[in-house]
């Protein structure tokens, strides 16, 4: 092993052993069926030398068949304080194999891999910028990257990406340190992945490629995770047995050490709180002050992105990132007399889960659990709204697995689902119609549950972006003028209630005598799901929700129902549709419902999904036909 | 050429002393000067002043800055986080920022309470070899509150950053100094694409600022004060918005310094021409050809001088050289290293092709160009020109290629490069303007076939046709579509539209018309209404959206190429039915037939055949024509929403 290592660690030479695979010409048909590149062998050396030192040896050959797979070229390397790119280059061959550009260490550009919306982050990548003269090409990349940060060992996905396939891939883990490393195996299932002792590999992955409402990739690709159990995050030892363990760690490491807060602002919370009656009040209260006065400012910087600034430093600066204003905010209520948690999650409307079953530094984001207040249990706090209901996560971190970290360790626990009966949107709407087909009157839109969190910034918009915003909401109203709006927001009811007046100029279309009129002004499904002529991923619906709408629209004089939409129901295991249209002297009442659930079905089920929405869409086109006199 | 302004101004000459620090409760209180509600926030004051000093026998450049913004809303709170890039690469040449303070004042029981930015909450990062910033969050910043920062940004180089003087907030002061050092002539000029600016020239007299003017050793100092700028407007298919903000562009004409020969930097159009021609990397880049001569010979074996072979040698060009996305007037490798290397910026690949078509016999020069980010330059510039594209000459008629754009032919550019002017250098003494904007209509003409059954679908065959721009836009979208890709792609967003079959033409034939055949299933053009059926007699082509919903506009609307839309639609209705009514042909036309439409239908027994036809022969909509051209095309989506009712025959 030593001896095969020394070999490994000799200068660069900087020739892909086997020219069969910098060719282009010679790649399985199979792999290149829906793929953009193609990954000709992908080899990870993880060599974990002690507990606080691991060396990262990666040997990549991609070739990219068009300009959409120059992504997954994926020649870069992060580095930090921490961490060191001992070597790292790239050659490019043509289509023929025939070697054309090589980029040294020197050749890579190196920049700060701040991201967008974030002021700072002390780390940084170095990567390769090519530009292709002609397609296809491959590069064979090769890399080593020292890192004295174990807490987040490489996850291996033979299987990269959407419209990538893999024709060698292998991973292997050689721990030299003497601690016991943890390993999982996830959707392995129906792969013939080869496990030699420590070395994983596998051949002749082909390429997949992404459908509309499928499960995240990550939740069915396969994939190894592992981890140590005993780390170092810069410069502090961890330990990581199991979940309680390492939440344990986290708990006495990094969360403790950082609750100081001056002894003005615990007079101010005990004051703030002090004639309040119940638990919830009070840390409602506390709350409400952390959203007042702070805000949410990505700064990513100190442990490993892992600690939380001081809860006094948040507090003078009035702002922090996730960590440091649910740290600060926990640190509060504590004050308040509250006990709460900081919980490790993964924030996205794409719902994921901590792995249960396995300990590792997982997740994106942390927000705040509050165990009991009076008789309610498990209430969730996102700290980084300035706007959020109490308790209210909905859209972000609901409904999934989440790392809670208490002073006696780590658990793992749900956070509130939104039930699709309670994600509701009623329509009201009281329009008249004149003879001319111009339309005015008022809509009431009330948003609840789920709902309130796409309608909740309505309240905070002005005029002018208000009436921008309801103009695309309902583009498909040519002549749409808003005259005016009003947005209500009940915060404890979780409630939005929004008025807006309208007028349409021909909101019908006149055609001799009749005017013909779509009723459905202001819930319409414009567009029809992708087909798929085979559909292979399955079918996820993350949330339910229900709407209600109830229009009334009256006739003017001389004005005559010459046909309606015929009354429509669809039933499905998807949700169901329901339209009604009837008449009623001088008015005709519009009647229409639809509930989406939630859930996941088979791949062969989305042609039935398909068919159910097309249909919404269809009868979403809700034409009356009028006479006038 | 569009107009050239000459703008002067009403400065306010009686602002208050505004002193870093002093903020005062009646501060909170302050309202847009421009008479704007619902703003984010609000600069009440912003110094931006730039002077030279000589000092060791170099000349120190100091920007120095200084802001107050009342924060309105949690947008606003934007503000709060200040980002300074700073130019990097050399100690020389290096930008160093000095004198950073700033700090957050909220009113609290009705005394000004500051909070201050320490140093430790300033974070400076590299970027990349060239840039690195400086960044800041205020602390103690909320709604509500006013932040203020000052700065002093210094560095050895002569070049002037633009002067910004609109923001997308309204600014209530602005008070602008620039003294230039005596050794140092400058170009000032303000972007007269401005609205804000175009307005300030109806203004009436008074004591007045000249901002297009020349700065030298007579006179050194450009000053303005100026209240109740506006934010900037932002108005749907304006275009690049960059291009209508409030600015200053500085450029340097000319050093002299004392005992030496005075050195000038451009004065004409003519002598910026001559020189960029001399640039080592512009003219000396022409006329090479050894390195690529064999290569080509090998591929090009004619060498006829027509418009055939010309495009042999650009799809050769293509092939062996690809845009890496850099612009440039000149080159950045080399054409030679470009053509080794296989990537190169615009002006590598273009001077290329000059070579190339040169090296084949025929007439081509390169031709500068202002891209779109660049705008319209007023004082003839270096900087006037960022792009150069290359102008084929046969038997007298003008060919424009810009070979960095892959679906790119014979004068159909991106609209990267079809903008405004282009000079066209025949050698660094002689050179002309040449239009490089669109002349040529782009056509989508969709011809479709459809026959109605008893369910109520339409099945169709369809053949469009696509020319010009239109065709590039859409070679675009088609690139590396997989067939069933294309299919999703032609159904587009139209519920119910089903392509089961496509075929496409002349795909990769850039000089050609592009030609969509496809045919399937419309399953929502007819709806059962009563006893009635309700047909649209466009199918899915109408035009079914009124894309101007604002009553107003202050930009114009710029469609980018002028235009023709057609559809001819032939509907056979089944056995059964009768028409009960057709909707009415209308004509209409937009300013004496810049712009018109037509809507024709007609019936010849079960068969409807409409006609529609949309042109434009002028893509630039100016806002005093938008309540014209806005009622026309609400016409067209009126128009076009309009059914034939057909009646079950009793």
């Amino acid at each position: 092993m030593k001896r095969f290592l020394f070999f490994l660690l000799l200068p660069t030479i900087l020739f892909a052993q086997d020219e069969a695979l910098t060719t282009s010409i010679n790649i399985p048909e199979k792999l290149l069926e829906n793929a953009n590149a193609v990954i000709r062998q992908m080899d990870v050396q993880v060599v974990i030398e002690d507990y606080d030192r691991v060396e990262v040896i990666t040997e990549r050959i991609v070739t990219v068949l068009n300009e959409k797979g120059d992504r997954a070229i994926n020649a870069y390397e992060h580095y930090d304080d921490h961490s060191k790119i001992k070597s790292i280059e790239a050659v490019i061959y043509d289509k023929f194999g025939k070697r054309i550009e090589r980029f040294r260490k020197s050749d890579f550009s190196d920049v700060s891999a701040v991201s967008d919306g974030t002021l700072y982050s002390d780390s940084r990548v170095m990567y390769l910028d090519y530009t292709a003269r002609s397609y296809p090409y491959t590069v064979y990349f090769t890399s080593r990257v020292v890192n004295k940060n174990t807490a987040f060992l490489p996850t291996w996905f033979p299987l990269e990406n959407y419209f990538i396939s893999t024709q060698n891939s292998s991973f292997t883990i050689d721990n030299q340190s003497g601690v016991e490393l943890k390993t999982k195996e996830e959707n392995f299932e129906g792969y013939s992945i080869v496990k030699e002792g420590t070395k994983y590999s596998v051949n002749n992955l082909e390429a997949i490629r992404s459908e509309a409402y499928s499960p995240s990739f990550k939740s069915y690709a396969p994939h190894l995770k592992s981890t140590l159990k005993k780390f170092k995050m810069a410069e502090l030892d961890g330990v990581n047995e199991n979940w309680e363990g390492f939440g344990k760690w986290m708990h006495d490491h990094l969360i403790s050490e950082v609750d100081e807060i001056p002894d003005e602002l615990k007079k101010e919370i005990q004051d703030l709180v002090k004639d309040l009656p119940t638990e919830k009040e009070r840390a409602k209260a506390v709350y409400e002050f952390m959203q007042n006065r702070s805000r949410y400012i990505s700064v990513q910087i100190g442990i490993g992105g892992w600690r939380p600034t001081e809860a006094s430093e948040v507090h003078e600066r009035a702002y922090g990132d996730c960590k440091g204003l649910t740290n600060y905010t926990k640190v509060l209520l504590k004050e308040a007399g509250i006990e709460s948690n900081y919980a490790v999650i993964y924030g996205g409307s794409e719902i994921q889960n901590i792995d249960k079953e396995f300990s590792s530094t997982q997740g994106n984001h942390v927000i705040l659990h509050i165990p009991k207040l009076d008789e309610e249990e498990n209430i969730w706090l996102e700290c980084t709204s300035k706007t959020a209901p109490f308790g209210m996560i909905a859209g972000f971190t609901d409904d999934r697995d989440a790392l809670v970290v208490t002073e006696n360790g780590g658990k793992i626990m749900h956070t509130t689902a939104y039930d699709t009966k309670d994600n509701l949107q009623l329509t009201t709407a009281d329009i008249k119609l004149d003879r001319e087909g111009n339309a005015s009157g008022k809509v009431h839109i009330k948003s609840s549950g789920y709902q309130y969190t796409f309608r909740e910034h309505m309240a905070e918009y002005s005029d002018k972006k208000g009436v921008e915003a309801y103009q695309n909401r309902w583009d498909y109203l040519n002549g749409l003028i808003i005259k005016s709006f009003e947005v209500k927001v009940d915060k404890d009811k979780q409630l939005v209630e929004e008025e807006v007046s309208i007028e349409q100029d021909r909101a019908a279309q006149k055609m001799g005598n009749i005017l013909l009129v779509n009723l459905n002004m202001f819930n319409r499904h414009k567009y029809d799901p992708p087909t798929y002529s085979k559909r292979v991923h399955m079918l996820n619906l993350e949330r339910g929700y229900v709407d209600h709408d109830d229009y009334v629209i009256h006739l003017s004089e001389n004005m005559k129902v010459d046909g309606l939409p015929e009354a429509v129901e669809l039933e499905s295991k998807f949700g169901n549709y329901k339209l009604e249209v009837v008449e009623e002297e001088n008015k005709i009442i519009f009647k229409r419902s639809i509930q989406i659930n939630k859930g996941l079905f088979q791949p062969e089920d989305y042609e039935a999904f398909e068919e159910f929405r097309k249909s919404i869409v269809k009868n979403d086109e809700a034409n009356a036909a009028i006479l006038i006199n | 050429m569009r107009l050239l302004l000459a703008l002067v101004f009403i400065p306010i000459l009686s602002f208050a002393q505004v002193k870093y620090g002093k903020v005062v409760k009646s501060d909170f209180d302050s309202v847009a000067l421009s008479g704007e509600k619902d703003v984010d926030a609000i600069v009440l004051y912003k110094k931006d002043h730039t002077y030279f000093t000589l000092t060791g026998g170099k000349l120190l450049q100091t920007n120095s800055v200084h802001e107050r913004i009342l924060i309105k809303t949690e947008e606003g709170l934007d503000y709060a986080t200040q980002k300074v890039i700073l130019y990097n690469q050399d100690k020389g040449s290096r930008e160093n920022l000095k004198q950073v303070h700033a700090a957050a004042y909220n009113l609290n029981d009705n005394k000004v309470e500051e909070s201050k930015l320490s140093r430790r909450d300033i974070f400076e990062e590299e970027l990349n070899e060239f840039w690195r910033t400086e960044s800041f969050t205020i602390p103690g910043a909320k709604v509500g509150s006013i932040i203020e920062f000052e700065y002093k940004k210094t560095s050895y180089l002569f070049s002037i950053d633009d002067k910004i003087l609109q923001y997308d907030i309204p600014i209530n002061e602005l008070d602008l100094k620039v003294v230039t050092h005596e050794y140092l002539n400058y170009n000032c000029m303000a972007n007269p694409q401005s609205p804000y600016l175009s307005s300030k020239l109806n203004q009436g007299s008074g004591d007045q600022i000249k901002f297009n003017k020349t700065l030298s050793s007579y006179d050194k100092t450009l000053e303005g004060k100026l209240s109740a700028i506006p934010s900037l407007i932002k108005e749907p298919y304006s275009g690049n918005q960059e291009l209508y903000r409030a600015k200053l562009l500085f450029e340097l004409s000319g050093v002299s310094v004392p005992g030496e020969v005075y050195k000038s930097f451009s004065n004409t159009w003519e002598d910026v021409s001559k020189s960029i021609y001399e640039h080592s990397n512009f003219g000396k880049q022409l006329g090479k050809s050894r390195y690529f001569r064999d290569e080509l010979a090998e591929s090009v074996s004619s060498s006829s001088l027509d418009l055939a072979n010309a495009y042999n040698i650009i799809n050769f060009l293509k092939s062996k050289v690809k845009w890496n996305g850099s612009y440039g007037k000149y080159t950045d490798k080399g054409v030679k290293n470009a053509y080794k290397d296989g990537a190169g910026n615009v002006a590598d690949i273009n001077l290329l092709l000059v070579n190339m078509l040169t090296e084949k016999g025929f007439t081509a020069y390169p031709v500068l160009i202002s891209s779109e980010n660049n705008g319209i330059p007023i004082h003839p510039t270096l900087d006037g020109f960022d792009y150069v594209i290359v102008d084929l000459i046969i038997n007298d008629e003008h060919f424009l290629i810009d070979a960095t754009e892959p679906f790119a032919t014979f004068n159909v550019l991106p609209e990267r490069s079809a903008h405004w002017l282009g000079r066209l250098l025949y050698n660094s003494e002689n050179s002309e303007w040449l239009n490089v904007e669109p002349k040529t209509h782009s056509k989508d003409i969709l011809f479709i076939d459809a026959d109605l059954n008893e369910e109520l679908q339409l099945n169709y065959e369809a053949k469009r046709r696509l020319t010009q721009k239109m065709a590039l836009i859409t070679r675009s979208s088609f690139s590396d579509l997989t067939k069933d890709d294309i299919s999703k792609k032609i159904e587009g967003d139209h519920a119910g539209l089903t392509v089961t079959e496509h075929d496409i033409k002349h795909l990769d034939s850039y000089n050609m018309p592009l030609d969509v055949t496809y045919s399937g299933v419309y399953e929502n053009g007819v709806k059962k209404i009563g006893d009635k059926l309700y047909v649209s007699p466009l199918l899915y082509n109408g035009t079914d959206e009124n894309l101007f919903k604002s009553e107003i506009r202050q930009l114009p609307i710029d469609f980018r190429m002028p235009m023709e839309s057609k559809t001819i639609a032939n509907i056979t209705v089944p056995e059964g039915y009768e028409i009960q009514t057709l909707p009415q042909s209308i004509k209409s036309v937009y300013q004496d037939g810049v712009g018109s439409y037509s809507f024709l239908i007609s019936q010849t027994g079960n068969r409807i055949t409409t006609i529609s036809e949309f042109k434009l022969d002028n893509p630039l909509i100016m806002p005093e024509d938008y309540q014209a051209f806005r009622e026309f095309f609400i016409a067209i989506v009126n128009k076009d929403a309009e059914k034939i009712i057909l009646n079950k025959k009793s």
